[in-house]
């Protein structure tokens, strides 16, 4: 009979299930495998981040000329945004937001393609955008969500914006490009989508109120930054309690800018780049054409001198600095509804000082006394009796004979200039 | 010569688990669902409107606004609908049954007395698993593709970021797509077959596989949970859509296919811990 | 050679037939054995093992086993049920780890050389075991597909054979599903002999057979054996193993209670005598002066064991005439192995825990 001989010795040990020994060996193989998985998630941002970089020593004053002197004017990166005001995280709190950000329920804010109820989602929760840009007159901003994409494009005059979630575009005509500087990205209808948006607005409000230090460096996007820290003075019922603020050591460009409260804890608003080039994006990063099938909406066209609030609803602005509180008389702001500043990058810039109600106190809604009666609590005073709401930033009471107070400062403090308006 | 006589247990093993009705029935439910799909917008867009109905229509599942006016988007609507559940529901039925469905039905002992040996079997075990994820991918996508030339016009394909690519492109990405799908599997197949291994019973590793699959996903969508999250192997399953952005965001890819690559390790090397020193006793 | 603790505490007392001639019997089969019926060298061994064990769990399944299956035999391993049969075999296959000893198939160590052993080794284990969903060939084709050693450019050839060989060609194409038990049997046979083997395997072949299947399974087995293939087979059928093996081997509650030719196990139980007269008690009086051990007395007839060194019958049979008794028939009985493998594992019905 011919026997199949087995092709060549084989070794002894290979393949079947052997003693306790080598079974417990043979289970060490995926413990190991998930140790140093474990190890390598854990160590290597470690290391990467180990060490803040050593920079030649500088002083709050050099940096702060560092910034304004700066001349970089494109960039490309992703910008991660986190913004916790201790809202209720449900939808509510953007609709909240969204009311009181977004001009009036009518015309264009309709389109999901609209910048305003686009961007004011990024008040609440965390989000990653990417921001490019090429001078103040060409930038491109798109907040990257799972699956979806919201891009805002400005070149020159031209603003278009597509919502890939609901396959719509919006186009609006800006005004002349102004030759005011602005901020890289820039800030969008009080959103700021930049870290050097926010500090631009932070450090022109600081002026004379803050003091300002600088506090070390620190790697950020993978490049060294000197670290600005502005801590509010003469002030003492704001809520803010610290920025810091980290500027890369080449360009003095802000990297990435973080708040927090007073009152502790994590911070309030934290935007900074997780990647970023300072070189010029491909030009066609700027161009928009609707594609085909896409329902495109018209936006009115601000006029670049209006002020971002609506007409006749001009916010009055009580106490100084971070004690800012602004005051809107919501039953004009009804009428005046509907006329918003559509004019997405116009924004921030033109706030000036009272901007630690931004976002906030630019414009309302007539659905702000319902949105503040579903998360506000009722408070009263000698001014009579209003409602308030609480964030970890923001307070706002809203009287009820239609009086809105709003401003980075504590409730008490809107109570006692509801007192004192009476 | 060795390797081609390899080969032939792998194509025996492909044989067996493609020619069962199981199988030809799971293909069958994968390729329903974009025809479900498609023909649900069709009816709802006839008249102009829009799906999901809400004005942000951010509600429904991702691409679905993108169909009516594009075809080929009714391919990326379907595998991100399937993604979530039905494929690796799919996939957890024929990974889990791979080993244990031997061990219950008996043959398992004759293949290892044959000798298939341990290592061997298992990887051709897995290398099976991980071909029916491609296959079962290239069923929705195709599927989709179909449905969605059919019932809708097709052109030019608008990236999530606004701009256009031709056709032929948006094809190759759709390819590039269902691969990446396919690959997003490549975590569960992995920790089916561990299961597999873990018991005698085909339908008992069926189900702890997809109760798996179901918790994971559950966990992966609480917030207070989010410290977990990112090493939960679904966490990153949506980043396929980021090939139709532009430009193309490569990070979450990476991470989702870093982590399947974990998971094969892992859940890979502990179904070899536990096959390779087993007792086969049914 | 080493041999299973014969007269082990508990093992003779539990037995419940004849006790004392039980370890008789089992000592005898011990020097036949010794005596060298089975191979000493290894190279003519073709399963050795060593104090193999195997605990489940809690039971002790297989208990200090020391079995020689020499080159060139069919070896009958017997037992009752649960009596570790089974799990010997799997052993031996490397299917399962064993608690300890070790086990050597054709001259190289189960289960660590499993991949260099298997191929030359034919196995039907616990019945057979098929995918339903296919058809007897695709299973077999599968199996042999599953063996890196085989061919795949004579595979089909080779199904084919082991299909006729088994009598399934005419069923060859139909779903293994709609299979009866004893197609399923002979397809398992089937797989078993899809190459030429040294040595196969075969877990109770015939259970489900019919009659006929029995004698072609059975002639199959010698014709293997002729042909140079050993065989070792499990069987709770006696007369089969008695028709067709050379060697045997019995087990009882993991325990080996002995091993040898089959020759040697049936003589192993001593002749019985038996004296039909209408005298038992005197009959009976003188035969246990004889020295016969075990005495029945029926109405007619005695029937006693011999003595290791039996008396010459005939002066026997003359001295129960010469005191009276009307001996009306004088004579041995034929002992068989059936006899032999009570006398070893017991009468008792009750499966050993
Ligand atoms: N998988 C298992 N787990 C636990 N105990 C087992 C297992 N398999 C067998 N046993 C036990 O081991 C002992 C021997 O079983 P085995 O199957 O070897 O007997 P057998 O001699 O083949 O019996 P049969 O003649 O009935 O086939 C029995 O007591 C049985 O209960
Ligand atoms: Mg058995």
């Amino acid at each position: 009979m011919a026997l199949i001989q087995p092709a060549r010795p084989e070794p002894e040990q290979p393949d079947e299930p052997g003693g306790r020994g080598r079974k417990l060996a043979r289970y060490g193989v995926p413990v190991a495998v998930a140790g140093v998985a474990a190890a390598t998630i854990g160590l290597v941002p470690a290391l990467a981040d180990a060490g803040d970089p050593s920079l030649p020593s500088v002083t709050a004053e050099q940096l702060l000329t560092k910034i304004a002197a700066s001349q970089t004017r494109t960039v490309d990166g992703t910008v991660k945004v986190t913004t916790d005001l201790g809202l209720p995280d449900l939808s509510g709190g953007s609709a909240l937001l969204g009311g009181l950000g977004t001009p009036g329920s009518g015309g264009s804010g309709d389109s999901p393609a609209a910048p305003q109820s686009q961007l004011t989602q990024l008040l609440t929760g965390s989000h990653q955008l990417h921001v490019a840009a090429d001078g103040p007159d060409r930038q491109k901003i798109s907040i990257i969500e799972p699956a979806a994409e919201y891009s805002l494009i400005r070149n020159g005059t031209q603003l278009w914006a597509y919502d890939s979630g609901s396959d719509q575009a919006y186009h609006a005509t800006l005004p002349a490009p102004s030759q005011q500087h602005e901020g890289l990205g820039g800030a969008a209808d009080g959103v700021p989508t930049t870290p050097q948006a926010a500090a631009e607005q932070v450090l022109k409000a600081a002026d004379g109120t803050s003091r300002i230090t600088v506090d070390g460096t620190a790697r950020v996007a993978g490049r060294s930054a000197y670290e600005l820290v502005v801590t509010p003075e003469h002030a003492t019922d704001t809520t803010v309690g610290a920025i810091r603020i980290a500027v890369d050591s080449a360009t003095g460009v802000p990297l990435k800018f973080t708040l927090t409260p007073k009152g502790g804890g994590k911070a309030v608003f934290d935007i900074g780049f997780t990647r970023v080039d300072f070189g010029t994006p491909a030009a066609g990063t700027f161009t928009f054409t609707p594609p085909k099938g896409v329902k495109v909406t018209e936006g009115s066209t601000p006029s670049r001198a209006a002020s971002p609030a609506p007409q006749g609803a001009a916010p009055t602005v009580l106490g100084k600095g971070w004690d800012t509180i602004a005051v809107i008389d919501t039953s004009a702001l009804n009428k005046g509804a509907g006329k918003g500043a559509d004019g997405g990058f116009a924004g921030f810039g033109a706030q000036g000082k009272d901007k630690p109600a931004r976002g906030s106190g630019d414009s309302g809604s007539g659905d702000v006394s319902a949105l503040l009666n579903g998360f506000g609590s009722k408070v009263s005073g000698s001014f009579g009796t209003g409602t308030a709401v609480h964030t970890r930033l923001v307070n706002a009471l809203l009287t009820d004979k239609g009086t809105l107070y709003v401003g980075a400062v504590t409730q008490s403090a809107l109570v006692q200039a509801a007192d004192a308006a009476k | 010569m060795r390797v081609w006589w390899s080969l032939g247990l792998l194509r025996s093993e492909l044989v067996t688990v493609f020619r069962r009705w199981r199988t030809l029935a799971l293909f069958g439910v994968l390729a329903g669902v974009p025809l479900l799909v498609g023909i649900a917008v069709r009816i709802e867009t006839r008249n102009g409107g829009t799906v999901g109905g809400g004005p942000r229509g951010d509600n429904g599942p991702a691409f679905l606004e993108q169909v009516s006016n594009n075809g080929l988007f009714l391919t990326f609507a379907s595998l991100a609908a399937t993604l979530p559940f039905f494929l690796p529901m799919a996939i957890g039925v024929v990974a889990g049954d791979s080993v244990a469905g031997e061990a219950g039905g008996g043959t398992l002992r004759y293949l290892l007395v044959a000798p298939a040996g341990r290592t061997r079997l298992l990887v051709v075990k897995y290398a099976s698993v991980l071909a029916f994820c491609v296959v079962a991918t290239l069923v929705v996508a195709l599927s989709g593709l179909i449905v969605g030339f059919a019932l809708f016009p097709v052109g030019e394909v608008t990236t999530l970021s606004g701009t256009t690519i031709p056709l032929s492109a948006g094809m190759l990405r759709a390819l590039l797509i269902a691969l990446l799908v396919a690959g997003s599997l490549v975590g569960i197949a992995a920790l089916g077959l561990f299961v597999s291994t873990v018991t005698d019973s085909g339908i008992a590793a069926m189900a702890t596989t997809v109760g798996l699959l179901i918790t994971v996903q559950i966990v992966d969508t609480i917030p207070q949970l989010h410290v977990v999250q990112p090493y939960l192997f679904p966490h990153y399953w949506l980043s396929f859509a980021d090939i139709l952005r532009d430009p193309v965001q490569w990070t979450g890819i990476a991470k989702n296919l870093g982590l399947q690559a974990l998971y094969a390790a892992v859940f890979g090397s502990a179904a070899w811990a536990r096959f390779t020193t087993r007792d086969v006793t049914a | 050679m080493a041999q299973p603790q014969a007269a082990a505490p508990g093992e003779s007392a539990t037995t419940v037939g004849a006790p004392r001639t039980a370890a008789e019997a089992r000592a005898a089969v011990t020097e036949a054995a010794e005596q060298g019926g089975v191979a000493g060298d290894t190279g003519d061994v073709v399963i050795e093992t060593r104090r193999l064990a195997k605990q489940y769990r809690g039971t002790l399944a297989v208990d200090g086993l020391d079995l020689r299956v020499p080159r060139g035999s069919v070896f009958g391993f017997l037992g009752p049920n649960g009596s570790g049969k089974t799990t010997t075999i799997r052993m031996l296959m490397g299917l399962i780890q064993p608690t300890s000893g070790s086990a050597r198939v054709l001259g190289r160590p189960m289960p660590n050389a499993a991949r260099s052993v298997l191929p030359r080794v034919g196995a039907l284990i616990e019945g057979p075991a098929l995918y339903g969903f296919l058809s007897g060939r695709h299973n077999l084709l599968r199996f042999d597909a599953a063996d890196p050693t085989a061919d795949p450019r004579t595979r089909k050839a080779r199904v084919g054979a082991a299909l006729e060989r088994v009598g399934l060609a005419a069923a060859a194409d139909k779903k293994a599903r709609a299979y009866s038990l004893g197609m399923k049997q002979r397809l398992g046979l089937a797989a078993a002999l899809l190459q030429p083997r040294e040595l196969l395997v075969l877990d109770e072949p015939t259970n489900g057979l019919d009659p006929q299947g029995m004698r072609e399974i059975r002639a199959l087995v010698r014709e293997l054996a002729a042909d140079g293939t050993t065989v070792f087979l499990s069987s709770h059928l006696l007369d089969e193993i008695e028709q067709v093996c050379t060697h045997a081997a019995v087990m009882a509650r993991g325990r080996l209670i002995a091993q040898g030719t089959v020759a040697e196990l049936s003589a192993g139980s001593r002749g019985r005598l038996g004296v039909t007269t209408p005298d038992v008690a005197e009959a009976a009086r003188l035969l246990a002066a004889r020295g016969l051990t075990g005495l029945v007395t029926e109405e007619q007839k005695v029937i006693g064991e011999l003595p290791a060194e039996p008396p010459d019958l005939a002066e026997l049979n003359a001295e129960l005439v010469g005191a009276g008794v009307r001996v009306r028939g004088f004579g041995l009985e034929r002992t068989s192995l059936e006899d032999t493998f009570v006398a070893l594992t017991g009468e008792g019905f009750d499966v050993a825990g």
